[in-house]
């Protein structure tokens, strides 16, 4: 039996085949890793030609006063966007401070406690993380608006929190993770109370974490407009009172982009300029402390 | 001093550390309570639009307030036509994208571009309605739309808004989940699996195809699914370019309705009977097709690999 | 911790019954090899030969640029950025870093096994027997089977397998996945099998069952093996190779020849040292 002749013959076939396939697999190699270069090509399009458009369209509409004056009707020149400016203060404003406590006690928590609450309460919250943010707003008009019967920019604030919280709540937990656990262990070792461990231990040093997450969850709230049309609902005037309507930035954008005037939708290139900025920067921001923290806590 | 204090200590320290806990236990609760309450308080708002709808609030297909008729099929089509047409787009390119920069790309330049792709994710969705509606819009009119009429379910007036130009708007939205979700599952691939495709004398294409894709493709799927997700719960962009008609699409380049674009476009001007429950209702459906596909989407990642589906 | 050189010394000594072979033909041999990565130099001036139908194993001290030199004899280093190879590799008398040669090609005939096993886990037993066959280009059903049946029955895993070949490759256990491994290098037919530390990631008894097949995978394949066991070395090697770092944080080959004369009268102190247990 030619036992030894036949894996020779086979040696001999599994080479010449290769040999021959060789140039074959190279090349089709070679046309999907240029179909994926194409495919990167294609993806990084609408980023240039958003920021492209934003920029050209929207610098076009800044000027001292855009920041500084009310908005004025179609036509009359001089309009800005300054009750926008100061309303997304207000509401972002409020949102954070109803959020971004409550998201780090129960960042918090969840990062301390492993029983079933613990587990029911992340998977609400990984689940709230994908709800629409329209969804979100009817929420606040169905309890802060209708039993006020009146539109304002604490309903707006109560949907913008409730936004943020699953952001607050999934970077936090995070970044309270990544405090060496040898850290607990020596604070209650001294026989410190928890609560007190937690307080001047723990969050200090998952703050620049707890800061991104912060800046991470602001950022998503600064642009949202959807949970604002029914609750702020949008303004001509200068606004301070909580409890009525506000202008925002998200709201000029939608309300001023879709009417047909052009002035108009100038003021909404300049407000979405705006915007963006001011999303950019939360982000970049918040990248960059993410980065330094991982460095520290490495 | 010491005495006393440790006497009193360890019964102090265990009521401090139990009312923290429980602190912390309520916060969670409270927090649990506020989602919970989204769902029911819809439900219960809609509820009044359900009972008088009943079934035909999801297979009707004529939504006139005038008459009282709400049948939110339109919508449902609108909806899911709109986000599974996005997903054709996106998730080839998506994946195409994150196979370079993760096998091809030298390191550094694969941070930066990634960055750049997730960047996309950082935009407001208003932002892209505005650019869709008043740059994508009349060109897609002028110039895409006509060129497309050869195709079947193309044809009627190139308006420029419509399906087509929500769906394209929604695939650039969603693009740099399936980007950064794929690319971190391929720069997680252990460099085993590649050193075997090599070691048997794997191209690098092979490389790709034999080991990393087989890896990630459970993740990947979730990834995608998680796309879905956002795409379907999309509003703002949705609304300024979809066109507002509230009938059943029937060319790609018609107007159109999804869930979301007819409660951002009906909700304030609602006063006739029913009208406002039934939007809360289509709310309501809206809420539960994004939650099974964020819990699917989840189960998915999840089973794959911890770390990603943290940025999930 | 002193009984482990003995008992590779008494190993060594009970195979050494047969008077010392001429040295054969080498399968591969390497003059004045050095790979450095970035401006380090890992291992420099390694200059030795892997003979024809043999066991060559290279031990030393962990760190001492095994591993290293093992991945530059099939091109591994390729893919490392900053990694560079300089001197000659020779398959035969084929330069393997020529010009003119294909990385891709190369690893066809040099095959590799790594420390811990890696089986392709969404395939089955069989498609990942024949998944180097399949990459390569071949597909004729017959020379799969046949090609899977044989490289199987020299990893000694025909006969715990052959009835459940479309099952997953991860049911198997640790020692079976790395003898699929091991399968899956052999069905290409490679002309060298380098092995990274096969076994150490393996308990006694599988470690066993791989170094009793070395032995008949020697009729169709040269072998060169990275091992940190000395005593493995001693069972299943007839060339032994040991490199240390030096002073200079270079590692160099300071000694190669027969397993026997390595362990029983070997030519440097250095050598001597590591094999009765007084360094590494």
């Amino acid at each position: 039996m030619s036992v030894a002749a036949a894996p020779l013959d086979r040696r001999a076939y599994i080479r010449d085949v290769s040999a021959r396939t060789l140039r074959r697999r190279q090349i089709r190699g070679g046309v999907y890793t240029t179909l994926c270069g194409l495919a990167l090509l294609i993806a990084l399009v609408p980023i240039v030609a958003i920021i492209g458009y934003t920029v050209s369209q929207g610098i076009g509409a800044w000027s001292v006063q855009f920041f500084t004056h009310l908005p004025t009707p179609s036509g009359i020149p001089g309009g800005g966007i300054s009750n926008a400016l100061i309303g997304s203060l207000i509401i972002d404003g409020l949102a954070s401070l109803m959020a971004l406590p409550v998201g780090i006690i129960v960042a918090l928590f969840l990062s301390e406690q492993r029983n079933a609450v613990a587990g029911a309460v992340r998977f609400i919250v990984d689940v709230a993380a994908g709800l629409p943010a329209i969804t979100i707003g009817l929420f606040a008009y169905a309890i802060v608006v209708v039993p006020q019967g009146h539109f304002s920019a604490f309903s707006a604030s109560v949907a913008l929190a409730v936004l943020m919280l699953p952001v607050v709540i999934r970077a936090g937990e995070g970044a309270i993770r990544s405090v060496p656990p040898d850290l607990w262990e020596a604070g209650i070792a001294l026989g410190v109370r928890r609560a007190r461990v937690a307080r001047t231990v723990i969050l200090p040093a998952a703050l620049p974490g707890l800061i991104t997450a912060s800046l991470l969850a602001i950022s998503r709230a600064v642009g949202e407009a959807a949970p604002l049309l029914f609750t702020a609902i949008g303004s001509t005037f200068l606004v301070t009172n909580l409890a009525r309507p506000m202008a925002s930035l998200p709201l000029v954008i939608y309300l001023d982009g879709i009417q047909a005037y052009p002035d108009l939708q100038r003021t909404a290139w300049g407000t979405a300029l705006t915007l963006l900025v001011i999303v950019v920067l939360l982000n970049l921001g918040a990248r960059l402390l993410a980065r330094r923290m991982r460095r520290y806590t490495r | 001093m010491a005495e006393a204090s440790r006497a009193t200590g360890p019964r102090r320290f265990a009521l401090g550390d139990a009312a923290y806990r429980r602190a912390l236990q309520l916060a969670g609760l409270l927090v649990f309570g506020i989602f919970l309450a989204v769902g029911v308080s819809l439900f219960l708002q809609a509820w009044p639009a359900f009972q008088h709808s009943g079934i035909s609030f999801i297979t009707g297909s004529t939504w006139d307030p005038n008459s009282a008729t709400y049948g939110a099929l339109p919508f449902i089509v609108g909806t899911l036509l709109t986000s599974v047409i996005a997903l054709i787009i996106a998730v080839p390119v998506g994946i195409g994208a994150a196979i370079f920069l993760s096998e091809y790309a030298p390191r550094s330049i694969s941070t930066v571009l990634g960055a750049l792709v997730e960047l996309l994710a950082a935009v407001p969705s208003v932002v892209y309605g505005l650019w869709g509606l008043l740059v994508l819009a009349p060109w897609f009119a002028s110039t895409i739309e006509p060129r497309m009429t050869w195709l079947p379910f193309a044809h009627g007036p190139t308006l420029g808004v419509g399906l087509f130009l929500a769906s394209v708007i929604l695939a650039t939205m969603v693009l740099p989940t399936i980007v950064a979700i794929t690319r971190d599952l391929m720069n997680a691939v252990q460099p085993s699996a590649r050193e075997a495709v090599l070691g048997l004398g794997g191209t690098r294409w092979q490389v790709v195809r034999h080991a990393i894709i087989p890896t990630v493709r459970t993740g990947m799927i979730g990834g995608v699914v998680l796309a879905l997700g956002r795409a379907l719960g999309e509003t703002m962009a949705v609304t300024f370019v979809i066109g507002n008609s509230n009938v059943i699409p029937h060319s790609l380049l018609g107007p159109t309705q999804t869930l979301a674009s007819l409660i951002a476009n009906e909700f304030t001007e609602a006063t006739e009977p029913f009208h406002a429950a039934s939007l809360i209702a289509a709310a309501v459906l809206l809420l539960a097709i994004a939650v099974l596909v964020n819990v699917a989407a989840r189960a998915l990642v999840w089973s794959v690999s911890r770390e990603v589906s943290e940025l999930v | 911790m002193s009984e482990a050189p003995v008992i590779a010394l008494r190993t060594v000594e009970a195979r050494a019954t047969a008077a010392p072979e001429p040295e054969p033909e080498a399968a591969m041999s390497i003059e004045n090899v050095a790979v450095r990565f970035g401006q380090k130099v890992a291992v420099s001036a390694l200059t030795m030969n892997y003979p024809k139908g043999r066991i060559t194993a290279l031990i030393g001290p962990s760190g001492c640029g095994k591993t290293t030199l093992l991945r530059a004899l099939n091109r591994m280093h390729d893919s490392t950025p900053g990694a560079a190879v300089s001197g000659r590799v020779m398959l035969g008398d084929l330069d393997v870093y020529g010009s003119d040669v294909n990385p891709t090609q190369i690893r066809g005939r040099i095959g590799m096994v790594f420390q811990r096993a890696n089986p392709f886990p969404t395939l089955s037993i069989y498609d990942n027997v024949v998944a180097g066959l399949r990459m390569n280009g071949v597909r004729k059903k017959s020379v799969l089977d046949e090609a899977a049946e044989s490289a199987l029955h020299s990893a000694a895993l025909w006969d715990s397998v052959q009835h459940k070949l479309k099952t997953s490759a991860m049911r198997l256990s640790g020692g079976e996945q790395q003898r699929l491994c091991i399968a899956r290098a052999l069905a290409i037919e490679p002309d060298v099998l380098l092995m990274d530390e096969p076994t150490s990631a393996l308990d006694p008894i599988a470690t066993g069952r791989i170094e009793a097949l070395l032995r008949n995978l020697t009729q169709t394949v040269s072998i060169v093996i990275v091992t940190h066991n000395m005593q493995q070395a001693a069972r299943v090697s007839d060339y032994c190779g040991f490199l240390m770092v030096s002073d200079d944080r270079i590692g160099h080959l300071v000694e190669y020849g027969p397993t026997v004369q390595l362990f029983s009268v070997p030519k440097d102190h250095r050598t001597e040292e590591y094999v009765t247990g007084r360094i590494g």
